[in-house]
């Protein structure tokens, strides 16, 4: 009896890291309670870097010396990265240096744990609705209290309250007042689709790209082991059943390995993305448009 | 080929070679989708939305802490010593700009007042040649002017001497005609005058004039 596929299996979290489980080298039990532990460590881990690295980045930086090294250029530059490409785009000039800390810890922050993913043997947080979720959260209480401090809780709710004059008698007046309360519901309604966007997005594409990058490889799983191998391949004599499986095994790494560089792009560009549209909604709060 | 393309190669073949790894056990291991054990193991049931993590609180908890624990960190032990290194690094910039402003100022002060004392040279060289050529031509019209009147007075000089001397000598001329005149007629008053002897006594005469020319 053929057995079932779950592609996620090795993208959601577990208790298990799988280094090279093909010799042995697997480490299991890895959970508290029944719950498992990987992506907790795996979060933990990502956290100690960022702040090991910002933290090394301050006492470099706190002589105003300019920067010497590769290592210094490289993680000063992801620093000058977000202020000159997130935050001041995002937010405007004046008030980016203030947002700054927030979105470049968010940025490191989301951008190791996309980057942890593309080790084979480990995973990625973000691949996790929850993890997205939080960080989303996270962001939608500062874009709202930006907004709130800005320009107080009343003025600030009112500017989800679009402002609609119909010219005519009672009844356009009327129609104008519904049209007003509809879009209100909208607009407050939009603030909370725009974080859950966030957090969705992020989630969407960390885990459809591990996936895809599962499948590609299950393939070979799919030629050669005998409970997912499909109909056409076992029907097949067995030096053709090992000729393709050898096709298929050249084709799916290959194809992996080029799909893992496009992969390395897409952790950064969704690191972006998320920190980006936080800028932006940021400057919309604390600016909204007239 | 270049080394650092080797180590990419390889790192890519170690890539591929780790990641190659991974679907091996999958297969190898038991049935996934409703299995007890692996569900066990992933946390879930294996149904439903379980693959997106959506019941996994706890993480998402760990997360808030975690990302709030690192905010707090960073913004006591990152951002201050970040922030007061841009402010230097931004201040030296700024007092750099302001010196270099500076100096460009000031050596543009000096060119113009460079300029301004090359200029007058100029015109000080210029107004000293002039005043150099109008003294070497007053000059060399004193000298010629000089030279000139020199000439004269010595072609007059020359002039007065040749008179003399040619007044002297005529008066030399006359005075030894006379002489001879004189020794002619002595000598004559003393013999018998021939033609032989009236030569004799010119040649003698002549001699005579010559010898007391030469004494003298």
């Amino acid at each position: 009896m053929a057995k079932k596929i779950d592609p996620f299996s090795h993208v959601v979290d577990s208790n298990h890291f799988e280094i090279l489980p093909t010799a042995g080298l697997e480490w299991h039990g890895l959970e508290l309670g029944g719950v498992p532990l990987k992506f907790l460590i795996l979060i933990t881990v990502c956290a100690v870097g960022v702040g090991v690295a910002m933290i090394w980045l301050g006492q470099k930086m706190k002589s105003g010396d300019p920067p010497r090294g590769k290592l210094w250029n490289l993680v000063e530059s992801l620093l000058f990265f977000v202020r000159d490409k997130i935050a001041v785009p995002g937010i405007g000039e004046h008030d980016a240096n203030k947002y700054l800390p927030y979105l470049t810890t968010l940025f490191l922050f989301i951008f190791s744990m996309n980057l942890i993913g593309m080790v084979p043997f480990l995973g990625s947080p973000t691949a996790s609705i929850m993890v997205t979720a939080a960080l989303a959260v996270v962001s939608f209480f500062v874009i709202h209290t930006s907004g709130i401090m800005e320009m107080g809780t009343g003025k600030y709710l009112k500017t989800f309250i679009p402002h609609i004059e119909l010219e005519g008698g009672a009844a356009m007046k009327v129609m104008g007042g519904m049209i007003t309360v509809g879009m209100a519901i909208l607009e407050y309604a939009t603030a909370f689709i725009r974080a859950s966007v966030l957090a969705i997005r992020l989630f969407a594409n960390m885990l459809a790209g591990h996936t895809v990058l599962f499948m590609i490889l299950f393939f070979i799983a799919m030629v050669s082991d005998p409970g997912y191998q499909i109909g056409f391949v076992k029907q097949q004599p067995e030096g053709v059943q090992n000729l393709i499986w050898g096709g298929m095994s050249l084709f799916s790494v290959v194809l992996v390995s080029a799909l893992s560089l496009l992969e390395l792009f897409i952790a950064g560009l969704q690191a972006f993305i998320f920190t980006f549209l936080t800028a932006v909604f940021i400057g919309l709060a604390k600016h909204p448009p007239h | 080929m270049r080394l650092s393309t080797v180590y990419r190669l390889c790192a890519v073949a170690l890539l591929a070679l780790l990641v190659s790894g991974a679907p091996v056990p999958a297969a190898s291991a038991p049935a996934h989708a409703g299995d007890p054990v692996h569900d066990a193991e992933h946390g879930g049931k294996g149904g439903g939305l379980d693959f997106t993590g959506i019941k996994r609180y706890d993480l998402g908890i760990y997360t808030l802490i975690v990302f709030g624990i690192l905010l707090f960190v960073l913004s006591k032990y990152a951002w201050p010593n970040i922030k007061a290194g841009l402010e230097k690094r931004e201040s030296t910039i700024l007092s750099a700009l302001d010196e270099a402003k500076k100096d460009r100022a000031e050596a543009a002060d000096l060119l113009a007042r460079a300029k301004k004392e090359l200029d007058a040279t100029a015109a000080k060289v210029g107004a000293m040649l002039d005043e150099a050529r109008k003294d070497a031509e007053a000059l060399k019209a004193a000298k010629a002017e000089e030279g000139a009147r020199d000439a004269q007075a010595e072609r007059d000089r020359a002039k007065r001497e040749v008179e003399a001397d040619r007044a002297a000598l005529t008066k030399d001329v006359q005075h030894q005609a006379v002489e001879l005149a004189v020794l002619i007629a002595t000598k004559a008053l003393r013999q018998q005058v021939s033609v032989e002897n009236q030569s004799r006594l010119l040649d003698e005469s002549i001699a005579e004039l010559k010898a007391n020319a030469n004494r003298a």
